[in-house]
């Protein structure tokens, strides 16, 4: 492939970069300092990534993590007022003009998105979208272009006999959608590769198999990897060097190892501790058989093939049966599709069974397709989402009082307010934040919200529907304390389904591990997570990235109970 | 307070003063015709001249804004007030049959241009101005069926709405107290919209002789009128012109102005 194009840049360099550029960094950030509209955003923020090498920027949301990669691809905001070096081969990007910053992108630095849903044009054949960055940056004729997307997809996985580039996204699932990103990205062999939670929204499996191909890519085409994540498992397995950021400020930065094992500053300690989190659960005797899901089967129609076709079906949910005991704390996990939110949802009283019971305390949840109030006011549901999960328009009061409605005769005046109190009070929150608009929490504040909301009408069971995955680590632990502590206190049962494997390990009894509309896999959750027996647990088990066990000083973290 | 909102809430004010004082004072009488005085350009007498029959324009620009803006707001009314309900109905329904009637209703009703229908309906009923509303509005309905349902729709796939259900609440309840509130932005913004719409359409519906009948001024039919003497007196077209397209000028910056005044996205939420 022709390499000559290069040299269409301005400002000089007009040879051919050097092979190996010794001692300099291929990425060199020195005291980048970035603000919005007299907000601070990043402060003296220093990196240094040599070409072949892997740097990892963690830290929480809101830490500048983005921010930084942004600047790095010269896709800063407008109005951003920059100060400080940041060097690109050589060349700084905070003072380059904007055409040059075009010519550059998608040829020096590819980037790849953490939403594959959303990063690929929907009306597109995702070869000639592969195809468009080469063609942009006219690095070659049509018929080159194609032939090099080609290669670049047959590279990152996607075999062109068996996904063709004349697919569609919609095609493809999660998976083959962030590969054909990743081709995007490194179609014109860019010599920096930012990857800005490029795992998050996937599959625990389909994650594995990304960071082996990116840490793979990495190695052998010689790039130099920014990757952006949240999640310290994954940093820990791949990086080379990390660098912890706080605030707009990094806090630590050093080779993978050393930052692991020293954890000088308090805050990559408390980001450890809180990812290795085992909430105190405490002992428990169950009682008697609380709810019971006997043979459930739904099924979807799928939209008709021909005019006059027979409808097919899509079984979600094929036969499941399980029990949860009065007191139990119980996990469902499996990954994206697997149905355990069909499940839940028909346990909720959402979805109608085509076959089969779900009961509660001996009553069907569902009688003659209706669900019965008195049944249901018995269960209530933590949504995944902080932000979509309540009302924007109403106040915190009217969010948490909603359940009301399924009693026959709900509080008025005095004794509403103080059942609000009292709500507010067992998830942390003050009584006076009852009358403030929902937009004034912070996230981890919002799911204490939606538990208040689910406990004020004291619920035998509550389902957490992947209840802290949209959170941070250490407001993950603090919501996930909560929860057990409702649990040890008021004798809670509850479901917790998730597709994080150390969340539900951390907060079960029980776990039932659920694959294509079945569960394959039940018992104690610490004997399924040692000794998985099922194929498919075990590939689950395999395929989640993991934290080194701590070295010194063991785990003073967890309240000290053992399991 | 971003000067576009402010001019279109000036001018669409203006607009609306001028009609309700039409009600208890105008400077001359509409109805009194003098010949002798006719086509007269602007002077102290006639701030703004007179037409062929002598009227004075100023008069009758304010009574012609009562008519415009009373049929367009009542069309409107009627096309929000049937057609939010309907959509909101077809969207808790999605896929239901209720859905598939509205729908496909609103296509029926898309399909006839409003003007054929308009004479359709004058020539059942007689051409007056409430039949220009009864035309205008029942191409409101549509309009407003198919913005609620699709609004409504990316509501019910939220969250908040899964937990109203959990906390057994019916449809009807859930659309009234949780998806309209929601909607409530969009609907005053495509209410102002069709509004300077609808005052379009009646000076359309008055200048083909289908509006609001004489001696009740229109500004479709002024127009109507001085469209042979714009050589003569171009005054008398261009006043009418000019009221129109200042009040639909107006009312589209209003609504402009207020999508942006009311989008959620574009406030300040939280530091």
């Amino acid at each position: 492939m022709s390499l000559s194009s290069r040299q269409k840049y301005p400002g000089g360099l007009g040879a051919e970069p050097p092979v190996r550029q010794a001692p300099e960094a291929l990425l060199q950030v020195e005291g980048l300092a970035l603000s919005i509209g007299g907000t601070a955003i990043l402060q003296d923020v220093s990196l240094s990534l040599p070409q072949g090498e892997i740097l990892a920027l963690t830290g929480e949301s809101g830490s500048g993590k983005s921010m930084t990669a942004l600047a790095a691809i010269g896709l800063l905001p407008e109005r951003a007022e920059t100060s400080g070096r940041l060097l690109l081969a050589g060349r700084d990007l905070l003072t380059l003009p904007e055409r040059d910053l075009c010519a550059l992108r998608g040829r020096e630095v590819g980037m790849v998105f953490q939403e594959p849903m959303t990063a690929l044009n929907p009306v597109q054949r995702i070869g000639d979208q592969v195809m468009e960055t080469i063609l942009i940056h006219k690095a070659m004729g049509r018929d080159a272009a194609r032939a090099r997307a080609v290669e670049v997809m047959a590279r990152v996985g996607l075999d062109p006999a068996r996904i063709p580039p004349t697919r569609y996204p919609h095609e493809l699932s999660g998976g083959q959608r962030q590969r054909v990103g990743i081709a995007m990205a490194i179609a014109l062999r860019p010599k920096l590769l930012i990857a800005d939670e490029p795992t998050t929204a996937l599959d625990v499996t389909i994650q594995a198999q990304i960071l082996e191909l990116l840490t793979g890519l990495v190695r052998e085409e010689g790039m130099g990897m920014l990757m952006i994540t949240h999640d310290l498992a994954v940093v820990a397995g791949m990086a080379d060097r990390i660098a912890v950021m706080k605030a707009g400020r990094i806090v630590e930065q050093g080779p993978t190892a050393q930052v692991l094992a020293e954890q000088r500053h308090p805050y990559t300690r408390q980001l450890f501790e809180a990812s290795r989190h085992q909430a105190p659960l405490g002992l428990i005797t169950p009682g008697e058989t609380l709810l019971s899901v006997q043979e459930a089967v739904r099924d979807y129609p799928l939209p008709r093939k021909g005019l006059f076709a027979p409808r097919g079906q899509f079984r979600a949910v094929k036969g499941v049966s399980f029990d949860i005991r009065r007191g139990e704390r119980v996990g469902l996990v499996g990954e994206s599709g697997c149905g355990k939110s069909t499940l839940s949802r028909a346990i909720l009283g959402l979805e109608p069974l085509q076959a089969g019971t779900i009961t509660l305390g001996g009553k069907p949840i569902l009688s003659h397709g209706k669900p019965d109030p008195e049944i249901r006011r018995r269960v209530q549901v933590v949504f995944q989402d902080p932000y979509g999960s309540f009302n924007p328009r109403h106040s915190v009061a009217r969010i948490i009082a909603e359940p009301f409605h399924l009693l026959p005769d709900p509080p008025r005046g005095a004794a509403r307010q103080a059942a609000i109190a009292s709500a507010l009070t067992a998830v942390g929150l003050k009584p006076e934040h009852a009358e403030a608009p929902i937009h004034a929490f912070s996230g981890g504040q919002r799911q204490r919200i939606a538990i208040a909301r689910a406990l004020i009408i004291e619920p035998e069971l509550v389902i957490f529907d992947e209840a802290v995955s949209a959170l941070d680590v250490r407001v993950r632990a603090q919501i996930l304390d909560l929860v057990a502590e409702l649990s040890r206190t008021r004798g809670l049962s509850y479901l917790f389904v998730s597709h994080d494997l150390s969340v539900v390990r951390c907060i079960t009894d029980r776990v039932l591990v659920m694959r294509e509309g079945e569960i394959v896999e039940r018992g104690r959750t610490a004997d399924v997570f040692d000794n998985p027996e099922h194929w498919y647990t075990k590939s689950l088990m395999e395929a989640a990235p993991r934290l080194p066990a701590p070295d010194m000083g063991g785990d003073d973290d967890a309240g000290g109970e053992p399991l | 307070m971003r000067p576009s909102l402010l001019l279109g809430a000036a001018l669409t004010l203006i607009f609306t003063f001028a009609a309700l004082l039409s009600f208890v004072w105008t400077p001359g009488d509409v109805t009194a015709v003098d010949i002798a005085s006719r086509l007269q350009p602007p002077s102290a007498v006639h701030w703004l001249g007179t037409d062929q029959l002598g009227r004075d324009l100023l008069s009758m620009v304010m009574t012609g804004a009562r008519t415009s803006l009373a049929v367009a707001l009542v069309a409107v009314g009627l096309g929000m007030g049937l057609g939010v309900p309907l959509g909101l109905a077809a969207a808790a329904r999605q896929g239901g049959w209720l859905d598939e009637l509205v729908m496909r209703t609103n296509d029926l009703i898309f399909a006839f241009p409003s003007l054929v229908i308009a004479i359709l309906i004058t020539a059942i009923f007689g051409p007056g101005a409430l039949n220009a509303i009864l035309a205008i509005g029942i191409f409101n309905i549509p309009v407003f069926a198919r913005l609620t349902r699709g609004a409504a729709l990316s509501y019910w796939r939220r969250e908040f709405i899964l937990a109203a259900r959990v906390a057994g609440k019916g449809a009807s309840r859930i659309s009234v107290e949780h998806i309209l509130p929601n909607l409530a932005n969009l609907l005053i913004v495509q209410g102002t919209i069709q509004f300077s719409l609808g005052i379009l359409a009646e000076a359309g519906l008055s200048y083909v002789g289908l509006g609001a009948q004489p001696p009740v001024p229109s500004w479709g039919r002024m127009l109507a009128d001085a469209q042979t003497m714009v050589s003569l007196a171009p005054h008398v077209a261009i006043v009418p012109g000019l009221a129109i397209l200042l009040t639909v000028l107006g009312l589209n910056l209003l609504g402009d102005g207020l999508r942006d005044a009311l989008d959620p996205r574009l406030r300040p939420s939280r530091a």
